[in-house]
């Protein structure tokens, strides 16, 4: 049996029993009457010795065993060693039906495909990137995947949704008693902000670091309260791969014209002005908003109340020319974020849970005036589809999409009019991440499509005549004159993720292809 | 049509498409692999198909390995490679109607003639004019294919509102063909590269008359833009500006120009300083547009301006642009002054007020005012308005 939600996907009642709840509407959802997940609690001894020889060792004292859940957070990104290396020994010491509960993956774990195969793991609850996306669809899995937003993997750890056994933390540095920080060491990332619910809800905490120093490790992003062991390492990851050098804005017209317009658009309604909010991420487009931004801001004479998101070199020059009061930083891009937050008071870092979580007293996507996003496809309804290839293939996690086009003003997905020879607007995305009443304007090199919901937005875009102002299903024909349309591929039956809005329930499944 | 050996076309690039066409035996027999799976199969084996059959081919093997290709390329790099396979060329007739008036030329954009990735999305930058080059931006052995693609461009390609034009070869290498190619596809305007004399540009005007009578292309006249890359050109700029009637517009190319003058090209371009002003001197004379040469530096965006500057100074109307990002500050430049809008405003006025009034006295702060003030006047107008849609 199954029912169809709010954005008109057919959700099963029930998989793998677990009952399924349809998404009904991005706010209809409350938790009153639930209470949090509770962990059992520790004690510290003054004894204590967290300090383990090995990994095999730090994994024994937390009891590992068959069908336990593992989490791991990603800073490390594509330089990323971690996930990896836990992985390899727990399959070498032999134990089976992991489930993996990362905050995403990228291409450099496409090894943990063995482990699916020899069925060390049994389930992935996170983001399935490029090769593991593409071996999930093709049913290779046995368990139903679920992806989440980063708002809502914090809510679904808070309410006990998902245990976790043990969490990893993929520590730049750390001493011996488990304090940690990304803002030093050879591995230096940044903010743990990934990490930090993990720390909180899991039974077990181990630390692994390539920097350990001696205690006390300040200032700290996770303290030694949460952790129960610590291995030293060679390496924990590619510098050259965590972070990059100084990334380079696009040189592709269309995209530099996107950007342009996203600006200009902005400016024209009367939203660049002084104490805006903003979030950009470090993707093509948005350096280049984030650069034309802080243009506009320098010639209007105006100031942020504060930027965040994933934080690069183009907002910390922003911060260092007072062009913003603050930087609010979940993760950190290129050495210059690095640096500037671990010399100035004013670049913060901020935990997932307070950037986006839902269920809480108050995230900060609330208090955003603007978010530029990106895309793989939107719809003609202003759904959007970040999951997914055009050709059904999982291709990217969720990333904090759901939770900013829910929580800021105005929700802008600045993407081309085609990728290749692929339309990016469609009657209906092949997948639904974003339901399209969180998104108010999208942004091609066509114009700008402005959601019909936002009656003020379409009036105050009445009078502007440098932008192209279109309905999106005019911008939508214009893009199929050029590229024709696609031939839908024939997808099977079978579910192979779940694809959970913030609040936990299902906004749509991913068929196997 | 019969296929004799194989014929390769396109590339293995972005938006690009890789057609191999080989003999066969059972008929047309198509094999198609795409980066965007099966997402567009029917398609791509269809239009495929199509230009097959078009040109009557019974037997043959026909490979196409998609990168993404957008259909008209995907047309272009057939024909290409059939003609390839086949050693013919084959003439196509369309009709289609745009006329050329008077035209902002502030930016013409150079575009490379055989890369499908770079032509997207041009209708959108606002270049005045966008060239397809089939000249330096084409190696020799792909010119062929080039040709086929530009003409399927032209022909499927939104421009916006940009002039469409093309660079074709100098005569004496293959400049007959590529116009026997793109003509009938009704390019707004011809460039002509590398020009020297009044007799490049006579050669170009009558093969251009020529084929528009063999094609029957009725009402239409492609427009001709010389451009003078020598320190020989530099001494006829008048003559080659005055020589036809199908000019509008003389260029300036410098990288060539620096090379026959025996310099190397410098920042503060002291060392063009003579061909610039011959040409725009040369070009008025003739009462056509002078075009400057192009700023290579894509990213001295100031460096730009103040080149710009100079060349609105010296009196061109316009320039080269090889980098959409260049197109707004050259704009902003050769955007006519506050001041100049202000006065040309005042003399329409004047001049409005007359024409009730039946007057034949133009008077504007004490002074006459002819007819070509008024038309400028005019102009600068319609340019201001052009730039300042609000």
């Amino acid at each position: 049996m199954f029912s169809i939600n709010k954005v008109n996907r057919e959700i099963p009642d029930k998989i793998e029993n677990r009952e399924l709840k349809p998404f009904k509407g991005a706010f209809s959802l409350s938790p009153a009457g639930k209470t949090k997940h509770s962990p059992r609690l520790s004690v510290s001894k003054p004894s204590d010795d967290k300090l383990c020889r090995n990994l095999e060792e730090a994994l024994n004292r937390a009891n590992l065993k068959d069908g336990m859940t593992i989490s791991f957070h990603h800073h490390l990104r594509e330089g990323d060693k971690v996930v990896n290396m836990v992985m390899d020994e727990i399959a070498r010491m032999g134990v089976k039906n992991i489930t993996v509960f990362p905050t995403a993956l990228f291409a450099v774990h496409e090894k943990l495909i063995e482990h699916i195969k020899s069925g060390v793991i049994a389930r992935i609850e996170g983001s399935l990137n490029g090769p593991i996306g593409k071996f999930v669809s093709h049913g290779n899995m046995k368990n139903v995947c679920v992806l989440r937003s980063h708002g809502g993997r914090v809510r679904a750890v808070e309410s006990g949704d998902i245990k976790i056994d043990i969490a990893i933390v993929a520590s730049p540095s750390a001493d011996e008693y488990g304090n940690c920080s990304g803002l030093v060491g050879k591995s230096a990332c940044g903010p743990l902000a990934y990490a930090d619910i993990d720390t909180r809800y899991a039974e077990n905490v181990i630390v692994i670091t390539d920097n350990l120093v001696k205690y006390p490790l300040v200032p700290h992003s996770i303290p030694s309260t949460r952790v129960d062991s610590v291995v030293s390492v060679e390496s924990i990851g590619d510098p050259s791969l965590i972070v990059t050098g100084t990334m380079r804005i696009t040189k592709s017209p269309t995209r530099l014209l996107i950007a342009k317009y996203s600006v200009d658009f902005l400016d024209r309604i009367g939203y660049i002005k002084n104490d805006i909010t903003f979030q950009t991420g470090a993707g093509g487009i948005s350096l280049a908003v984030t650069k034309f931004m802080g243009d506009r801001m320098r010639e209007k004479k105006v100031k942020a109340k504060f930027i965040n998101g994933g934080i690069t070199k183009f907002a910390v020059d922003m911060l260092k020319e007072n062009l913003t009061d603050s930087l609010i930083d979940v993760q950190s891009f290129d050495l210059d974020a690095i640096k500037s937050m671990s010399e100035d008071s004013r670049h913060f870092e901020c935990s997932v849970d307070e950037y986006a979580n839902y269920f809480s007293k108050g995230c900060l996507v609330n208090k955003l005036d603007v978010g530029f996003l990106g895309a793989t496809e939107v719809d003609v309804d202003f759904n959007v589809n970040v999951n997914t290839h055009t050709d059904g293939l999982l291709l990217h996690g969720i990333g904090g999409h759901q939770d900013v086009a829910a929580g800021c003003d105005i929700t802008m997905i600045t993407i081309p009019a085609y990728r290749n020879r692929l339309p990016i607007i469609l009657d209906s995305v092949t997948t639904v991440t974003t339901p399209g009443e969180t998104v108010d304007v999208v942004v091609t090199e066509m114009g700008v499509a402005i959601n019909p919901l936002r009656k003020d937005l379409v009036e105050k875009a009445k009078n502007i005549k440098s932008i192209p102002v279109m309905d999106i299903r005019e911008m939508k024909e214009k893009i199929e004159k050029i590229t024709g349309a696609i031939e839908r591929p024939q997808k099977k039956e079978r579910v192979v993720a779940l694809i959970e809005y913030r609040d936990g329930t299902i906004i749509d499944t991913v068929r196997e292809v | 049509m019969d296929i004799k050996k194989t014929g390769v076309a396109g590339s293995e690039t972005k938006q690009d498409v890789l057609v191999k066409v080989e003999p066969g035996l059972n008929g047309i027999e198509i094999k198609i692999t795409s980066s965007l799976g099966m997402l567009y199969y029917k398609q791509i084996a269809s239009s495929v198909d199509e230009t097959a059959s078009r040109y009557g081919i019974a037997n043959a093997l026909i490979t196409v390995v998609d990168y993404g290709a957008l259909d008209f390329v995907i047309r272009a790099r057939t024909e290409s490679a059939i003609l390839r396979a086949s050693h013919e060329i084959e003439k196509k007739f369309y009709v289609d109607k745009k006329d050329v008036e008077y035209k902002l030329r502030r930016s013409r954009l150079y575009l490379p003639g055989n890369n499908p990735y770079l032509m997207q999305g041009v209708a959108y930058y606002g270049a005045d004019g966008i060239i397809l080059d089939l000249e330096d931006s084409v190696p020799v052995e792909e010119k062929d294919s080039a040709r086929i693609l530009v003409s399927y461009a032209l022909k499927n390609m939104d421009f916006g509102a940009s002039e469409r034009m093309v660079r074709i070869n100098p005569i004496d290498v293959c400049g007959s063909e590529d116009i026997e190619s793109v003509l009938q596809q009704k390019p707004d305007v011809i460039l002509i590269p590398k020009c020297e004399t009044e007799h490049d540009v006579k050669k170009i005007a009558e093969c251009l008359e020529k084929n528009e009578k063999r094609f029957n292309l009725y009402g239409y006249q492609a427009k001709i833009i010389p451009i003078i890359e020598s320190a020989k050109g530099v001494e006829n700029a008048y003559e080659i500006a005055s020589v036809s009637e199908r000019t509008v517009a003389l260029a300036f190319g410098a990288e060539d120009y620096t090379v026959s003058l025996g310099v190397r090209k410098s920042k503060c371009e002291e060392e063009l300083l003579f061909a610039r002003q011959s040409i725009a001197n040369g070009a008025k004379a003739a009462g056509v547009q002078a075009s400057d040469t192009v700023y290579s530096d894509i990213d001295d965006l100031n460096g730009l301006r103040k080149s710009t500057e100079k060349s609105k100074m010296l009196g061109f109307d316009g320039r080269g642009v090889i980098h959409p990002s260049q197109i707004e500050i050259v704009h902003s430049v050769f955007m006519p002054s506050v001041e100049e809008i202000e006065e040309a405003k005042e003399i329409i006025e004047v001049f409005n007020k007359a024409k009730e009034e039946g007057s034949g006295v133009l008077k504007h702060k004490g002074k006459m005012i002819d007819m070509p003030v008024v038309l400028r006047a005019k102009r600068t107008v319609s340019t201001a308005k052009t730039i300042h849609q609000e």
